[in-house]
């Protein structure tokens, strides 16, 4: 995965605080192996919960691409 | 030397898909932001482009015989491609018909070795239908809609990018210039342009 970005509380090395993690859209993408395009397909269609940054930049917390992989909805 | 807000105002360049005009410090504030977006603003334009083809699809694809047709597995059921919509950077668009029934689907289909397919399979259905025009409509509508929401969110990364490394440069200005140009890749046509006064408040970029 490449370039990560934390918006909120700092890690704390912990599981729940790594899942808090935000990702761009991009970078989304390439952590599940999809492109930009299908990522907000998945919003659209309410498979994966997005926040907003100050610029209104969609992030993707790292704990929605988690529950994506590994129980697949 | 002609100047407004400090700025020189003499040597005024026009980017592509926009009618702002941007001072040198301005170009150069649009030049970083918008090379931040540039590989997904390509890929937008890419799918743009096939998203219009996309009413002529159907005709245009020659009728497969039953002994050769391609099938893409999804739900446990192997349909039949009748049409290829879409070609993404990691996936593909199909149209298919249900090997027994009546009954059509858009299918994506992703490669086996990506993350999302081994956890979801290989193949996800988005719409289905009996009618396979209709669904091929329907399924171009929301398209267009996401690729809507992909120029909103570039010229919103393209805004942060602006804003942070140059504060000083009238940044709005800039997001608005880059703003045009993603509108005008998803087919917006350019609305009418406030001419005089720009604030920061003025470019918070489109919407969807």
């Amino acid at each position: 995965m490449n370039e990560e970005r934390q918006q909120s509380q700092p890690s704390t090395g912990n599981t729940i605080a790594s899942t808090s993690i935000q990702l761009t859209v991009s970078e989304a993408a390439y952590a599940i192996g999809v492109d930009s395009f299908t990522i907000l397909g998945l919003i659209q269609r309410g498979k994966v919960n997005p926040t907003r940054s100050p610029s209104g930049e969609i992030m993707v917390p790292k704990g929605e691409l988690i529950s994506l992989i590994e129980k697949g909805r | 030397m002609l100047k407004r807000k400090g700025q020189v105002v003499g040597s005024m360049s026009i980017v592509p898909g926009s009618t702002v005009r941007l001072t040198p410090g301005q170009l150069n504030a649009y030049t970083a932001a918008f090379e931040a977006i540039s590989p997904e603003f390509d890929e937008l334009r890419q799918m743009q482009r096939q998203v219009d083809k996309l009413p002529h699809t159907i005709l245009e694809q020659p009728s497969s015989s039953p002994d050769t047709v391609a099938t893409v597995t999804a739900e446990g059921i192997e349909w039949q491609r009748q049409a290829q919509l879409l070609t993404l950077p990691k996936s593909a668009i199909f149209l298919c018909r249900h090997p027994t029934e009546n009954e059509f689907a858009i299918i994506q289909q992703f490669p086996a070795e990506s993350a999302y397919a081994k956890a979801n399979g290989q193949g996800e259905i988005l719409l289905k239908s009996a009618d396979a025009g209709h669904l091929v409509s329907e399924y171009t509508g929301w398209a267009q809609h996401t690729l809507r929401f992909m120029a909103s969110n570039l010229v919103a990364h393209a805004q942060r990018v602006a804003f942070d490394q140059f504060p000083q440069h009238n940044p709005g200005r800039v997001v608005r210039a880059i703003s045009e140009r993603c509108l005008l890749a998803v087919g917006e046509s350019l609305t009418v342009m406030e001419p005089v006064r720009q604030t920061i408040r003025h470019a918070r970029g489109i919407g969807v």
